[in-house]
């Protein structure tokens, strides 16, 4: 559209704009996880990703610093500081074995878009304005939920390490996580990092393999393109 | 699961390939369109885990001959509309962007405060205003290509673009004045 004698000045704060930085890969995958596993109709999924406040809102601010400085030495950290991208990693409650992004198999009639995505009540499509606290322990979950948390700290574990080029470090939290919750339900997202860390630690003989693995165990999960960008 | 009353099927395989590929390719447009549209930085996952779903539950019908990101923005306004609705009886404090204070990086220290203020000053417009000056000035699409991705008149969108340009520039020169900056 035409931009009539546009100030240069305004012209100068657009370019900028349009040059923002997209958010994290972790967030990303994290929110497309989230997606898939609404999609297949896990409930435990529907938990906001924001946790509870237990602060302050203006104390946010040195959490985000923290959160920041602990990713500083990797290229995240940079999208993070320049970013308006919440320094918060979403994770997905999924069932074992988890499979991601239920789409419609070739065969026989073609499945129902019900059959991808429930509908309410059964699921809330919109959690993130629910009461819900995260990692609600709405069946019981109590466990599921601190089982979650060990997960999460794990996998967490590995992708800080990863931004800092800490590769074994990633990977013994990598491993630990397959030892402890082989099918757990971070497990799509172990994998996945776990390719990511083998590829930049330059074994891409195991990163391929792992990949391959990851491809066949989970041939329709959202993270597979994920695995194919790390391996290209 | 299946539900006869809600006949909407997925037309082809190929479809869900597709589909893998837009929430993945386009997950950085539709969060910083979200960012544009006024969502607060704290809530973009939850709100594009929102545009991401209705993607999901909708990609069979999006017209494979018509430009995609359009249609995502189209989405991302309702859901932006929806949010600030909901926002309005819970407002969160501004502001939100946050600016790499690092000395040498003067650059991006630049572009960060122009982001930031690019953010603050569109939240000054009115939202059916904003989408309009968004798709037009920044993401620098047609008037026809607007009109179809809000459902809006032509003439609508001329006219709400030219009150927007008006207003965000009135809206950069108080915010730069306040802050003592002299562009």
């Amino acid at each position: 559209m035409s931009h009539e004698s546009r100030d240069p000045r305004l012209e100068r704060l657009l370019a900028a704009e349009r040059g923002r930085e997209p958010p994290p890969d972790s967030i990303r995958d994290a929110v497309l996880a989230r997606v898939s596993a609404i999609a297949r109709g896990e409930p435990s999924a529907c938990a906001p990703s924001r946790p509870p406040r237990a602060f302050p809102r203006g104390l946010r601010a040195g959490t985000v610093g923290l959160v920041a400085a602990a990713f500083a030495a990797g290229a995240a950290a940079g999208a993070w500081i320049r970013g308006e991208a919440p320094p918060r990693i979403v994770y997905v409650a999924t069932s074992a074995p988890s499979r991601s992004l239920e789409l419609p198999a070739p065969s026989a009639a073609p499945p129902r878009i019900d059959d991808v995505v429930p509908k309410a009540p059964n699921i809330p499509v919109r959690p993130s304005r629910s009461a819900t606290p995260i990692l609600a322990p709405s069946d019981g979950g109590v466990g599921r939920a601190s089982s979650l948390a060990a997960e999460r700290a794990l996998v967490d574990t590995a992708r800080i390490a990863l931004a800092r080029g800490d590769h074994a470090n990633a990977l013994a939290a990598l491993e630990r996580h397959e030892a402890e919750f082989p099918n757990g339900q971070l497990a799509e997202e172990r994998e996945v990092t776990a390719v990511q860390v083998l590829v930049a630690a330059g074994r891409k003989q195991a990163a391929v393999e792992r990949g391959a693995r990851f491809r066949l165990r989970h041939p329709t999960s959202a993270l597979v393109p994920v695995v194919d960008e790390a391996l290209r | 699961m299946t539900d006869p009353a809600r006949p909407r099927e997925y037309r082809e395989l190929a479809v869900a390939d597709d589909l893998a590929t837009v929430l993945r390719n386009e997950f950085a447009y539709v969060w910083n369109t979200l960012r544009r549209l006024g969502v607060h930085a704290d809530d973009l996952a939850d709100e594009a885990q929102e545009v991401f779903l209705t993607v999901h539950r909708i990609f069979a019908d999006y017209d494979r001959g018509r430009p995609l990101r359009p249609w995502l923005f189209g989405i991302a306004y309702r859901v932006a509309a929806r949010y600030r609705r909901a926002r309005a009886k819970h407002p969160l404090a501004e502001p939100v962007e946050l600016i790499d204070p690092s000395p040498t990086a003067d650059e991006a220290l630049e572009a960060s405060e122009a982001q930031a203020l690019v953010i603050e000053a569109l939240q000054t417009i009115d939202l059916g205003r904003r989408a309009v000056f968004i798709l037009s000035d920044i993401e620098e699409r047609t008037a026809p290509e607007i009109a179809e991705a809000l459902a809006l008149p032509l003439n609508t969108v001329y006219s709400r673009l030219r009150v927007a340009r008006a207003e965000f520039r009135d809206a950069v020169t108080r915010l730069q004045r306040r802050k003592g900056v002299d562009r």
